[in-house]
């Protein structure tokens, strides 16, 4: 945004104005989907990253358009921070989320969900050959996770008692965290890990223990709606499937991810 | 450390210069609207008419406790909500926008002015009674003693707080970014995650910051002791 920009919004989108009733700012009719805008945090790489230039990358940019050319809708990316995610989604500041948002019984209690379009379980990590048997070798040790995340209540339903649960803003203050000796583990889903682990930073660290799929953890991520907008989100898991058919889907996994990684949701709605 | 990651055109610079002036221009504006509450306030809550002191004393005193980000929360969405509210049954069915920036400026703001307004309190007290005095002795209304002896007077005491509080409002622009507007550190951490060399943005971010808290006290320090020659202390 320049300092004309600037002026714009000032002179075009005028809080006061609006609040005298004046006129009416920027209304973004949601009953006419064919446009519409979706929101992604745009810092969570691979899934989704900002560029020099402000646009956004990431696997689920690229399958999200991929969906919404399917579905024969006009998309356009805005930018949310995750934790306020849900309340702008409810103030109608978009039209749907698609930025990692794993589906649990809370989300969908305040939204709708689309099918899974992806799925990734969760795994503890630390430094290497730290032989740790589960759950006994977690007694007192410090385990970070996303905050709000379902890996957060899934840990401490589990072993709460046990486990010094530290929450994070994101992954990156997990890792730097770790590396700093702060915290002895990591609890997260495997992807965005796995790109730590194979980076420099991450090469004195490694997986331990099994693999976690719980009812708790999510059932996959999908697209969240508003709960009035069955139309638009049926919409949406035809595209998913017919994504998943014709072997975009796989085509774009596989510029994201490593060979080998399986994040295909499609045993979670089959 | 990459510097060629700040550059400009290939590298970062001109992000980082669009959120610098994301947060010069939120800073600016929050301070601007801010002083103007706090002299307000200060005048309300000073004057004889006890409610309107006490409410607005008690406005400030929240507007004190509260967590800035909150105060962003409650402006961003809360206006939000309410003028889908209000506007719902006129057939308006959808996102009204509050820009992000000027709820910004009106949650920063209002913080601002709360804590102004304890400052001009106090530099009003300051005023001795001896100038106040000779101008009544002069026949001068009420008006023309404030404008002309009292509040430049006063504005001597009160601006090396007022100036503190333009620092303190500057670290608290990065807060807005809660809300999606993308100030400079905010840019900074997106080019971190980006790029994984958040060293090297969050340094640099943390020089601009340096460089205009350093710009704000050169010029405070200058304006004080331009002001204080004609004090005749």
């Amino acid at each position: 945004m320049n300092l004309s920009g600037l002026i714009g919004r000032a002179s075009s989108i005028c809080m006061i104005v609006a609040a005298l009733g004046a006129s009416l700012p920027g209304v973004s009719h949601a009953a006419a989907p064919e446009k519409v805008t979706i929101a992604t945090e745009g810092a969570f790489p691979p899934f989704n990253q900002t560029e020099a230039d402000g646009s956004f990358t990431g696997f689920e940019i690229d399958l999200g358009n991929a969906i919404c050319k399917h579905a024969g809708l006009e998309c356009t990316w805005v930018k949310q921070d995750f934790s306020g995610m849900i309340p702008a989604l409810q103030a109608k500041k978009y039209d749907f989320i698609f930025s990692y948002m794993s589906i649990n019984d809370e989300r969908a209690k305040v939204g709708l969900f689309s099918i899974p379009y992806i799925t990734d379980q969760f795994r503890f990590y630390g430094p290497k050959g730290s032989a740790v048997t589960l759950p006994a070798g977690l007694d007192g040790k410090s385990v970070g996770v996303l905050s709000g995340s379902t890996g957060e209540r899934f840990i401490k339903e589990k072993w709460g008692d046990k486990v010094d649960v530290r929450g994070y803003d994101n992954l990156d203050q997990v890792n730097a965290d770790l590396e700093a000796g702060r915290i002895d583990y990591g609890f997260n889903a495997q992807l965005p890990v796995s790109v730590f682990l194979a980076s420099p930073e991450g090469a004195g660290y490694a997986w331990f223990g099994p693999s976690y799929s719980d009812p708790l953890l999510g059932r996959g991520a999908g697209a969240m709606f508003r709960k009035d907008e069955t139309a638009l989100r049926d919409k949406v898991n035809d595209a998913i499937r017919a994504v998943y058919a014709d072997g975009t889907f796989k085509e774009i996994a596989a510029r994201y991810f490593k060979p080998g990684v399986d994040v295909s949701a499609e045993p979670l709605w089959k | 450390m990459d510097l060629s990651l700040l550059a400009f055109g290939s590298g970062w610079g001109d992000a980082l210069a669009r959120g610098l002036l994301v947060t010069l221009a939120l800073a600016a504006a929050s301070v601007v609207l801010g002083t103007a509450l706090g002299l307000g306030g200060a005048l309300v809550a000073t004057s004889r008419r006890r409610t309107a002191a006490r409410l607005v004393g008690g406005y400030e005193v929240v507007m004190r406790s509260l967590p800035e980000l909150l105060v962003i929360f409650a402006v961003y969405y809360g206006f939000s909500f309410a003028l889908q509210a209000l506007l719902a049954p006129f057939g308006v069915d959808g996102f009204v926008a509050i820009d992000a920036f000027w709820a910004g400026v009106l949650a920063i703001g209002m913080v601002h002015g709360a804590y102004c307004s304890e400052v001009f309190r106090g530099a009003f007290a300051a005023v001795p009674a001896g100038p106040l005095e000779a101008a009544a002795a002069l026949g001068l209304r009420p008006l023309p003693t404030f404008v002309t002896v009292k509040l430049p007077l006063a504005l001597r005491f009160a601006l090396p707080g007022l100036m503190n509080l333009v620092v303190v409002t500057l670290k608290a622009t990065p807060l807005v970014a809660a809300v999606g507007l993308e100030d400079l550190l905010r840019v900074a951490g997106d080019a971190g995650k980006n790029t994984k060399h958040y060293l090297t943005f969050y340094l640099a971010a943390l020089a601009v910051y340096l460089v205009l808290a350093a710009a704000i006290w050169l010029v405070e320090g200058r304006i004080e002791r331009r002001a204080s020659k004609f004090l005749g202390a």
